[in-house]
Formats: C-alpha cells, structure tokens, sequence
C-alpha cells in the first residue's frame, strides 16, 4: 500500500517516475488506501490522480473519495479563517509573523490549492515578541497545551508551542522549524529578511520566501515523524522540482546553518520515494554530500528510528556555544518546573529516569 | 425609472475551495461551508468580476443548454440564497 500512497503523492510532480497499479482497487482495498490517505492528507492527489486516469476507481469509489476530500477542504477552510483571525490578533497587538507550512504551501505551491490539505495551523513569530504572542493567544482563549520546562526556556531555545482553539482545532506557534541541534543552529533573522504573501480572502498574509520553505520542508522531512510521512516529502519535492526555487540560496542557508545533512537527507528521501530521474541544482547537491560523524549522531539523536529524547537534548547541549547556555539548557531538561512536567502529564519517576540516561549518556562521551 | 438589475460578485472575505463535489464557501462568520454542486465552480469563477444575472447566464450559455429565461431565473434564485448565506454581495452599481 505504501507503493500506492508513494504515486498518490507524487501526482503532479513533474520528473517523478513511481507508478499506480494499473488494475482496479477492491472495495476493501480502496478502503484501506483511502483510509492511508485521509491520515496522510493526501485525499486531493488521490482525487486528482484519479481524475487524470493514472488510478483507476470505479465511480462508488470516485464518489466516497470526494466526499471524504470535501470533508477534510472543510476542515482547512475553518484552519483559514482562525489563521486570519491569529493573524488579526497578532496584527492588532503590533506582532510581525510568518505563515508556515499548510496554507502557504497551498495557496503559493499549488496551481490550485484544494490538493494540498492540512490539519493545523503553522505561525511563526519572533523570539522577542515569543512572550506577547503567547499572551495575546491565552487572552483570545486558547489553551497553551504545554508549558515551558523553565522561565524563559521557550524563548531562547524551543521549537514553539501548541495552542488548542475552544472548539479543539490546533495553533502551533513557532520560533523555529523544529527542537533539537539543527535548530539551535538556525539563524532565526535570515527567516524575516524576506518573505511571499498571498491573499486570504481580502487580507494578505506573508508566508517565508520560496527557499525558505523548501528548507522548513526539508527540516520538517527529515526531523519530523520516522519514516518520513510523505506530504512533506512531497513538498520537498515540489519545492526543489519549482523552476522559480533559488537552489544556491537554499544550500548556502543550510549550509551556514550546519544543516547541510537535513537538507541531503531530506531531498534523497524525495527522490528515491518518488523516484524521480531529474537532477537539480539541490539533489546534486545531496547526492554529493558527505555525512560526517557529528551529522550522523545528531541526525540519529533527532530525526532517526532510534531517536530519543535524552540523546537529543544531549546533541542540543553540544549544539550550544555559550558555555551559560549550555547550563541553562541542561537545568531546564535535568530539573524542569512541575507546570511542565503535569502538562507533559508524566510523573517525576519517569523523568528521573529520563534524567538518569542523559547523564549516564554524557558521562560516556 | 427603470430598474437596474443587481449586480453580484463574491462576498470578499469568503474562503473558498473547488472539492470533490464542487464549490465550497465559508462566508465569515460562519462555520460550516456553504457547497454549491452543478455549475456552482463556473459561477463563482464568474464572480470573481461584478456581474448579472444576465451576464452569467450569457457566459453559461457556452456550457449549459436551456431555456435563456429560466436560467436568468434559476440563476437570480441561487444568488439571492447565496447572498443570504453571505456568500456573495451586491455590488455597488
């Protein structure tokens, strides 16, 4: 089924080469392939590879699809029209922000954004304003589903947090891409330097620069869930297949970001999941990159089958430079606030366990 | 004095998707999408300009046969529910 989702997604992408079956689905596998598809939001490729005759589906089948793509086009409407209201929120308490993911990559990447679905939405804010934009979310009524380990810890080194709506829909603020030691070495202000807006209804938002998304795809691909889900392996794909893509850009970012590894790592995903033929300027690149020691541990610490979260906070320290830093990290995961911990709902045992590898683990360095 | 007839275009804060099964609208305000199947997606791609009943059914005409008449009026019907629903407005003439 995997071979199948895999040409699912790669509708579209010109250069990539996996097949569908050619022979018709049964109705219990039609099943379980549309069931795969909701889960990976994949429902508008299954309907347009279906329509453009590269998956055959009979017409009960045809009709089950678009109904569950219309459900899952109304789902993303109401996440467009609470964007629009963070976006007003933010806007009216004088906080700049970029929209990530989902709806950027709908409405910029995609002739026609009712393929590209999404579950939740993506904003990014700066590191200064991180305290305000949490506040003006909490005094709009949506709930911080985590709290932060220590005073301050979110600001100078998380990834972001999940708000939850009144009516159960998700919020997730970032201040980076993602935890652990790529993100640390991100520099945050390349990310405001620019940016792309698009039009939501009668209000323009602005979305990161073209490179700066295919490099969020990237570190998203490669960090995220193991394996590699494929929507975002598809975005990756779109991303580094759009002629208009600076692909020089986007190498020296990561680059100069010490993410070099995340970016081979993610775009050989892409092209061997969707095996596509096509080279360019940033699968040269990949194809020629070397992993080095450290790219290897930090990238098995993060986005591996084997990833932990001690062995990550481990890579994290080393990620940092300032020695105050590193101590400020390391107390924040060692002895972290009881807020957190309740909100993790996760007693203190288990984090004394936790606590226990990370040490026992830098001991062995 | 003679009537003007009204003119339509999309309600500009209304977010919008082609689906499955055809148009679908969340006017603001609302929470569940308004989806309009048929010529629905040809119709509002219509009304991305300000335009009538007339026009429409004149521009539909190339796609959908029937009697001129009834279309301007099953037309003038859709959008009056639509512009209920908060979908569309009228636009300034």
């Amino acid at each position: 089924m995997s071979d199948v989702l895999a040409a699912i997604a790669a509708q579209g992408l010109l250069g990539a080469t996996v097949e569908a079956p050619a022979t018709p689905f049964d109705d219990a596998a039609f099943d379980t392939m549309l069931g795969e598809a909701v889960a990976h939001r994949l429902t508008g490729y299954l309907l347009w590879s279906a329509n453009d005759g590269r998956l055959r589906l009979t017409d009960d089948q045809l009709q089950h699809a678009a109904d569950v793509h219309d459900g899952a086009l109304a789902v993303c409407l109401r996440l467009e029209r609470l964007l629009l209201d963070v976006h007003g929120l933010f806007a009216a308490a004088g906080i700049e922000i970029r929209v990530l993911k989902g709806p950027a990559i709908a409405h910029l990447d995609h002739l026609d954004p009712a393929v590209r679905t999404f579950g939740d939405i993506d904003v990014l804010v700066r590191s200064e304003d991180w305290e305000r934009a949490c506040a003006t979310l909490t005094d709009a009524g949506h709930r911080r589903r985590y709290h932060e380990p220590r005073p301050g810890f979110d600001r100078r080194f998380g990834k972001g947090v999940c708000f939850v709506t009144p009516d159960g829909y998700e919020i997730d603020l970032h201040r980076t891409f993602t935890s652990g030691p790529f993100a640390l070495r991100i520099e945050l202000d390349d990310l405001w330097a620019d940016g792309q807006t698009f039009e939501l209804g009668s209000t323009k938002v602005t979305a990161l620069s073209r490179e700066h998304r295919l490099l969020h795809a990237c570190y998203h691909a490669a960090l995220g869930s193991w394996p590699p889900q494929l929507s975002p392996l598809r975005d990756v794909a779109l991303l580094a297949l759009d002629h208009r893509t600076d692909h020089q850009r986007v190498i020296d970012a990561a680059v100069r970001w010490g993410g070099g590894a995340v970016v081979a790592r993610a775009v050989q995903g892409a092209w061997s999941r969707f095996e596509i033929g096509d080279v360019v300027g940033i699968s040269a690149f990949a194809d020629r990159y070397r992993y080095s020691d450290d790219d290897e541990r930090d990238l098995a610490a993060s986005g591996g089958a084997e990833r932990s979260y001690p062995a990550q906070a481990a890579a994290s320290i080393r990620a940092i430079d300032d020695p105050r830093d590193k101590v400020a990290y390391a107390r924040a995961m060692l002895f972290p606030e009881r807020s957190y911990i309740e909100s993790r709902d996760r007693g203190y045992l288990r984090r004394l366990v936790r606590a226990v590898r990370l040490v026992t683990r830098r001991g062995q360095r | 004095m003679v009537d003007r007839p009204d003119v339509w275009h999309r309600h500009p804060d209304a977010l919008w998707r082609i689906g499955g099964n055809g148009l679908l609208v969340l006017p603001p305000g609302a929470v569940e999408p308004v989806a309009v199947s048929g010529p629905g997606p040809a119709v509002w791609e219509l009304l991305a300009e300000p335009c009538t009943a007339d026009e429409l059914a004149g521009a539909l005409a190339t796609t959908y046969t029937g009697d001129p008449d009834t279309m301007v009026s099953d037309l003038q019907q859709l959008l009056e529910h639509l512009h209920s629903a908060s979908v569309v407005v009228r636009a300034a003439s």
